[in-house]
């Protein structure tokens, strides 16, 4: 006997399966970026990432994981930074046609943001010591 | 937006190696189930001696008869799809075996060592990825970034144009329009095995950035200082007896120098020193620049005489050997 489903069913289904996925999202950012999830509500929280995945999709970002490192993205540089021009590259890695796989150009944006903000970072750390230096440079001389 | 002032790095990394917990699945239309993908990934990624990655470097992997050719683009690994479980070779298009080398092989994370995307296989690789010539010396390239632009270790490129360097003096005080010779490059091929990543490191990407801070003639010893380079690195210290001595990637165009005591910010063009020999004198006239005594082009005798007076020599004004050993004794040597 052959179990027809319905697509009314089928509908319902995925939006049952994206609701658990969003649900899940949720407690991932929670857990990885409490300061983003906390300044927002739980709804509001929600419906940005609903947003988020909607914008990966554009992409043809598909695969779960993909999805959450494009979320990861979102919650480093705000909600919708693909329309901020200061992360224009970012847009164009996710649309470099040259990379076949959609997955793999998140991957590649994350870890290519990643090594932005250590060299950000590190230029901070220089920054200060120089500061640092200079100023028991001049306390030494005063005294 | 994010309420972040500075974005943190470590949460990012910490959040992308959790991310994978949720699997490779998608979310189709529910009504079939996906068919499991049966080919595999391979990838390969470039990091210079400083753990970066460039962009620009193309990875082949090669196959009888055929390859599948894949260019960096400066964030991660390139990812070859699509691949059946058989052994391959790896190889980087247009650069010598000395250039480069294997440092670290690695699988896969699970979920991303298969693949459902199609393999894209062109012409095998062939002698003119590697043949050798000549190359003119462009404005503000050394040795060291002509050795990175055609695939050779600097070394490579300066034992093939002894006579030249020697005239020169300093692999990196050439003059544009010099003409260096450039070997073939080797190929060099390592097995590769699909569902790994292969970390291949490019040598002769390092340099070594020296020089002295004078006030007078009088090193500016003790000082913090502040440089940075035109790739946006900064890096800081202290002057030893006026010398910074600093090793930075050799691709490097341009540093700003800020030294604690100076009033202003020294800009550094880089790889830009002429030799010393050239008849025009250009070479002598921006060492005595660099050396803190201003000097026209178009009469550069004044300087001259102030500079002979300074290092205590008898102010003829001309340039002459003499005048030259002592410009390079002080600026190149000093």
């Amino acid at each position: 006997m052959a179990l027809v489903i319905r697509k009314e069913q089928l509908r319902a289904f995925n939006e049952a399966r994206e609701a658990a996925f969003v649900g899940d999202l949720e407690v991932f950012v929670r857990r990885h970026f409490p300061a983003v999830a906390g300044a927002q509500s739980g709804a509001s929280l929600a419906l940005a990432l609903r947003a988020e995945v909607a914008r990966a999709r554009t992409f043809g970002v598909e695969e779960r994981a993909a999805l959450a490192q494009y979320v990861c993205l979102g919650a480093t540089l705000g909600w919708g930074f693909d329309r901020a021009e200061e992360h224009a590259w970012i847009v164009a890695l996710l649309g470099d046609a040259s990379i076949a796989s959609p997955s793999h150009r998140v991957r590649l944006a994350v870890q290519g943001l990643a090594t932005r903000l250590e060299r950000e970072e590190a230029r901070r750390v220089a920054e200060q010591r120089f500061e640092a230096a200079c100023l028991a440079v001049k306390e030494r001389r005063a005294t | 937006m994010n309420p972040f002032d500075a974005p943190s790095s470590s949460l990012l990394r910490s959040a992308f190696d959790a991310s994978s917990a949720f699997g490779s699945k998608t979310f189709d239309d529910g009504s079939i189930m996906c068919e499991e993908a049966v080919k595999m990934a391979l990838e390969a990624v470039v990091v210079d001696e400083f753990n970066r990655c460039p962009s620009g470097y193309t990875v082949a992997l090669v196959r009888e008869g055929s390859a599948y050719r894949l260019t960096t683009s400066g964030h991660g690994p390139v990812r070859f799809e699509g691949l059946d479980d058989a052994s391959y070779t790896l190889c980087l298009v247009g650069q010598d075996q000395d250039a480069w080398e294997l440092i670290d092989t690695r699988p896969l994370d699970s979920g991303v060592e298969k693949s459902d995307f199609s393999s894209a296989w062109g012409d095998a690789l062939s002698p003119d990825d590697f043949r050798g010539g000549h190359t003119k010396v462009k404005a503000g390239e050394g040795v060291d970034k002509i050795g990175l632009r055609v695939g050779h270790l600097p070394g490579t490129i300066a034992s093939a144009n002894q006579d030249l360097l020697k005239a020169r003096q300093s692999r990196n005080a050439l003059a544009p329009g010099d003409k260096l010779t450039i070997p073939p490059r080797r190929p060099r091929r390592i097995g590769a095995t699909p569902g790994n990543l292969y970390v291949l490191r490019r040598l002769g990407t390092k340099a070594r950035l020296r020089l002295r801070v004078l006030s007078a003639f009088d090193p500016i010893g003790g000082e913090p200082y502040l440089l940075e380079l035109s790739d946006g690195t900064k890096l800081d210290g202290i002057t030893d007896n006026g010398y910074i001595d600093r090793e930075v990637p050799a691709a490097i165009e341009e540093a700003r120098l800020q030294v604690k005591g100076l009033p202003r910010d020294i800009v550094l063009p880089l790889d830009t020193l002429l030799p010393i020999q050239l008849e025009s004198n250009d070479g002598v006239r921006q060492r005595l620049i660099n050396l803190g005594v201003p000097c026209d082009a178009k009469d550069p005798t004044p300087a001259i005489r102030r500079f002979q007076q300074i290092v205590g020599r008898e102010p003829t004004g001309k340039v002459d050997d003499e005048l030259r050993g002592a410009v390079y004794h002080y600026h190149d040597r000093g």
